[in-house]
């Protein structure tokens, strides 16, 4: 056997020693294994050692369990599954679904509760300016000089009633040295006159949202007040153009007052039942709103 | 010298052939890769027990008691050395024998029963061992397997030092130790078994028997 060009150190010897028994290794590492251990007497410890080990394994006894397992093996043969343990158990996830019906009922849910939000949050500050906004906003027909001279008397109506219940609520609650009477202030804008006065008398904002909410309910009644009129104002103009109109047209015309009133008619029922409900309230107050729209197109056909 | 396994009731069949593992890593003829080597060796012995599997295969339970019998030692003993755990082994060495019955069926004959009984051991040991995840069984580093491990006086010789020492080693040493040394698998089959590469099985069998050289020699 030649000597091996690069001789090798202990620690590769200890590193290829389970690749030289194995015959695992090139020829020319095997040489220069076996050029070492001629003259290494530990690695030579170390190759016998290693041998005896996986010469030892290799005819390890086999071994016998403790008891016969015929008895409880022939016991689960009959079972149909197989009973190894699965390696990962995956619990499947049941796939949630909406139903059509759900998400409608989510939908007006949704719809209902963004609508008592937004009423919530509009109601103590704007309650009063709005009937009034909505009422003086409403465009006259030409030529209808009745339902003109309507709205204005509603307008006045409203403002001289708010104005004159929240200065008295003012004047009264306030206990500030200096109170001021709001009455013969720009009548338009009644609750910015309130909220002036009260600043000024030394009312907190709490104090007049207070006052604000006691007089809703008064509000709402006048409200409601200048919505019929002018819808009894706007009907008498539809009643004269629907002489004009094509019967069918009528008809149909008919049919979808008819359709608002009874919805006016239950909102009013409800609120009735609950008179402190804001969102019955607005509900309502677009019911009303809605007739008086179809009735304003109609007169304009 | 060898145990021969307790044939039982089949203790008129021809013995089991004994095991001697390859002490290179040349595969084991008839083991989990079918070559040349398995062809030539299926078509050249008549496998004793075929007979017994085929029948077990179509239902008879008195021919698979037989194959048990014959096999039962063997079977425990690669459970036990790859769990070390008596009772354990036990539990496995019956699922072996249930699984076997399951896949009776399925047997095509392309190995020898014997090897492809061996192979659903090896499988389930495996399988169950997955199912137990490594966090319920923390890696034992070097250093512990070394104190797990007997010492002794004298070298080797005694298997049953050695037996201590197997158990003592951490569990991926272990295993491929009794899958190569004990069992004859080849790195490729084991790495196969194990799902790591061929050399990363060299190397924990290096690692496991320079530990064992460590623990024995203490």
């Amino acid at each position: 056997m030649s000597e091996p060009k690069h001789p090798i150190s202990c620690h590769q010897f200890e590193l290829l020693v389970s690749d030289y028994i194995d015959g695992a290794l090139a020829l020319s590492d095997r040489a220069a294994m076996e050029a070492h251990v001629a003259h290494c007497a530990s690695c030579v410890v170390l190759l016998t050692d290693v041998r005896a080990i996986v010469g030892n394994a290799a005819i390890l006894p086999a071994l016998s369990p403790s008891r016969d397992l015929w008895t409880e093996i022939a016991e689960r043969l009959d079972t149909p599954v197989v009973s190894i343990r699965p390696a990962h158990v995956v619990p499947v996830k049941r796939r949630s679904t909406v139903s059509f019906r759900m998400f409608a009922a989510a939908a007006v849910l949704l719809a209902c509760l963004s609508s008592g939000v937004t009423y919530v949050v509009t109601r103590g500050s704007s309650a009063a300016t709005v009937p009034q906004a909505s009422i003086a906003t409403v465009p006259a027909p030409s030529g209808a000089s009745t339902v003109g001279s309507a709205a204005t008397d509603a307008t006045t109506d409203i403002t001289t009633d708010i104005t004159t219940d929240i200065t008295t609520d003012v004047t009264t609650g306030s206990t500030d040295a200096n109170p001021t009477p709001t009455r013969g202030v720009d009548a338009t804008r009644p609750f910015e006159v309130a909220s002036g006065g009260s600043t000024s008398s030394g009312l907190g904002a709490k104090s007049t949202t207070q006052i604000a909410s006691r007089n809703a309910s008064r509000v709402e009644s006048s409200a409601n007040i200048a919505y019929e009129r002018e819808i009894t104002a706007m009907r008498r103009i539809v009643d004269e153009r629907l002489g004009d109109l094509d019967s069918v047209t009528v008809v149909q015309i008919e049919r979808n007052l008819r359709i608002i009133d009874a919805a006016i008619n239950d909102s009013r029922r409800a609120l009735q039942n609950d008179p402190r409900s804001r969102f019955l309230s607005t509900q309502l107050d677009r019911a009303l709103e809605n007739k008086l729209d179809i009735l304003r197109r109609i007169a304009l056909l | 010298m060898l145990t021969r396994p307790v044939t039982g009731p089949s203790f008129d069949k021809p013995a089991e052939s004994e095991h001697v593992p390859s002490s290179t890593s040349a595969s084991l003829p008839g083991l989990l890769v079918s070559g040349p080597d398995f062809e030539m060796e299926a078509d050249e012995c008549i496998d004793p027990w075929r007979g017994d599997a085929m029948a077990a295969a179509r239902g008879d339970r008195t021919a698979f008691e037989r194959l048990y019998r014959a096999h039962t030692q063997r079977v425990y003993s690669i459970c036990l050395r790859m769990v070390t755990d008596r009772a354990k082994a036990e539990e496995l060495t019956q699922d072996v024998f249930v699984r076997v019955w399951q896949k009776l069926p399925t047997f095509r004959g392309d190995a020898q029963v014997s090897t492809w009984l061996h192979r659903v051991a090896v499988n389930v040991v495996l399988t169950q061992r997955k199912s137990e995840g490594a966090g319920k069984n923390r890696a034992v580093s070097d250093d512990e397997a070394i104190g797990l491990t007997p010492g002794r006086g004298a070298f080797v010789g005694e298997r049953l030092d050695l037996e201590a020492a197997i158990a003592g080693l951490p569990r991926g040493a272990r295993q491929i130790f009794v899958l190569h040394d004990v069992e004859g698998f080849t790195h490729d089959e084991i790495g196969e078994q194990l799902g790591i590469s061929a050399g990363g099985s060299k190397a924990q069998l290096h690692r496991a028997r320079m530990l064992l050289r460590q623990a024995l020699t203490r």
